[in-house]
């Protein structure tokens, strides 16, 4: 069965251009714009989070804190991205197993999926 | 003044002698003309200081106010009389720059005619805080003032433009961050397309569009960090790591970058270095890709480490087109850029080199370059080693 992946960005672009790529690669994407939805669509179990830093009204790190806290979501893998270049520190004390800087490498996206998602 | 009570006290000791009244007269007449220029300029002193925009106090070595011009109402709130009252001119400064400044008057009692020009927050009498420039100037020594000069230009509305100005350019930074995200894996994606449909040319153009997207993604990069540099707001996540370690990482991911230029490593045995991996890693690719970019037809770039008991070191040497002796010293300047022996200008905002002297500060190093002993330019930074290293 494919594994699932939950992508969330507030930008549209970003999230069909990563929807697409790991499609392409046979997983099952998930996505959504928006940040306060993330807590409720990690209660599906997805096989790993992939979620922006910086969204409109929300902050990535606080929602994986929030996804981290409950006992049965804490076991998803979270990838934090984004933009900035000083973030990565703050992403793994918000307790992010993994960070990727954007723009991004396919390859480098594909590579840290795989590290999450036998 | 002085002069004055000298001319009068001369007077004085040649009246006992007779033949002395024709001279008499003269000095009278000398220290009067000496005591109406005295008046005079005491009167442009005060139209001066009390014209001024600029408030001016004078303070003494304990850092009591013994003067305040008119301009502190203008600037601070306080009336000069009101100002005169507070324990030190710092009261109004608020406590974790209050520290500073004092340290800095406290160095400047030891340097008679020193000066120290620093730039911080008052609180004015209003209830809101002001940006200041202060210059203090050391004239205790001077018998004319006898006392610490300290002048206060209001800076506020050039703080708020500049404030503006680094909000707008982070924005902006960020704004264009977004699609070029996009860009680039949309045209990852179509060129793994064209690749599996058998089309290696379309994806070989992609693939050169993908180059020129890291380019301009590494543009803004460096102006997303200069506008941290001058809002203070560069991060640093600082911990141990071992350093040639680093270097092999870059070094790998720089030689992607350019196949023409082999890249050769020559590390000593290091210490661990105590700094942020990431940042100083930044400094590192800055170093190769200058290396690259001012090196066109040279086909070597030398990559080294050393260490002493006090400090680590990094040189990435090349045979590229150097720098001239008068410019060595300004590569490190913002805007500054290299021309070729064409005035050919090579691509780039004359930024990177600026960040890179800013982080090695920030990590308590140093940063140089040097000519190359051929041909070309030797940039090295060297880093402290700290205990438990």
């Amino acid at each position: 069965m494919a594994k699932t992946i939950l992508v969330a960005d507030d930008d549209p672009a970003i999230l069909d251009a990563i929807k697409m790529i790991l499609e392409l690669d046979g997983y099952t994407v998930l996505i959504t714009q928006d940040g306060r939805a993330v807590s409720k669509l990690s209660q599906m179990n997805p096989d790993l989070i992939i979620l922006d830093i910086w969204m409109s009204g929300q902050d990535g790190r606080d929602i994986c804190r929030h996804v981290k806290a409950y006992h049965s979501t804490r076991g998803i893998p979270i990838i934090l991205m984004s933009a900035g270049r000083d973030v990565e520190v703050s992403a793994k004390e918000a307790g992010a197993d993994d960070f990727m800087s954007k723009p991004f490498e396919m390859s480098k996206l594909l590579a840290n999926v795989k590290k999450y998602i036998l | 003044m002085i002069m004055t009570k000298l001319l009068i006290k001369k007077i004085i000791k040649e009246r006992q002698s007779k033949s002395a009244k024709k001279k008499n007269k003269k000095l009278l007449k000398k220290a009067g003309t000496h005591f109406t220029s005295v008046t005079a300029s005491e009167g442009r002193f005060r139209a001066l200081t009390e014209k001024s925009s600029d408030a001016i106090a004078l303070v003494n070595s304990q850092g009591k106010v013994l003067y305040a011009s008119l301009s502190t109402k203008e600037v601070m709130g306080y009336t000069p009389e009101e100002f005169k009252k507070l324990t030190n001119p710092f009261e109004l400064v608020p406590p974790d720059e209050r520290k500073v400044i004092t340290k800095l008057f406290e160095k400047l009692l030891k340097e008679p005619g020193g000066v120290e020009r620093s730039t911080y927050q008052i609180m004015h009498k209003g209830g809101y805080s002001i940006w200041v420039k202060s210059v203090m100037t050391n004239l205790l020594n001077d018998p004319n003032v006898g006392a610490i000069v300290i002048n206060y230009s209001d800076i506020t509305k050039e703080k708020e433009l500049e404030q503006q100005k680094d909000n707008f350019l982070g924005a902006v930074s960020h704004e264009l961050k977004t699609p070029v995200s996009s860009i680039k894996a949309y045209g990852q994606l179509l060129e793994t397309m064209f690749r599996s449909r058998g089309d290696p040319k379309a994806a070989e153009l992609l693939g050169k569009m993908g180059a020129q997207i890291d380019r301009l993604d590494d543009l803004i990069a460096d102006l997303f960090d200069v506008t941290k540099v001058y809002s203070g707001r560069l991060q640093f996540h600082e911990d141990y790591f071992d350093f040639n370690q680093l270097v092999v990482e870059k070094v790998e991911e720089m030689q992607h970058v350019s196949e023409k230029h082999q890249m050769i490593k020559k590390l000593n045995s290091v210490n661990k270095v105590f700094g942020d991996r990431e940042r100083i890693g930044q400094v590192l690719t800055n170093f190769i890709s200058n290396a690259i970019k001012y090196s066109p037809n040279a086909d070597k770039i030398i990559i080294a480490t050393s260490s002493n008991k006090t400090t680590t070191t990094l040189c990435v040497s090349d045979s590229g087109i150097g720098i001239r002796e008068t410019n060595l010293e300004r590569v490190f300047e913002q805007f500054f850029r290299v021309n070729g022996p064409e005035s050919n200008t090579f691509p780039g905002l004359g930024l990177g080199l600026y960040i890179s002297s800013e982080i090695i500060k920030r990590e308590g190093g140093k940063i140089w370059v040097k000519k190359n002993k051929g041909k070309g330019s030797i940039f090295c930074f060297s880093l402290p080693t700290k205990k438990n290293g």
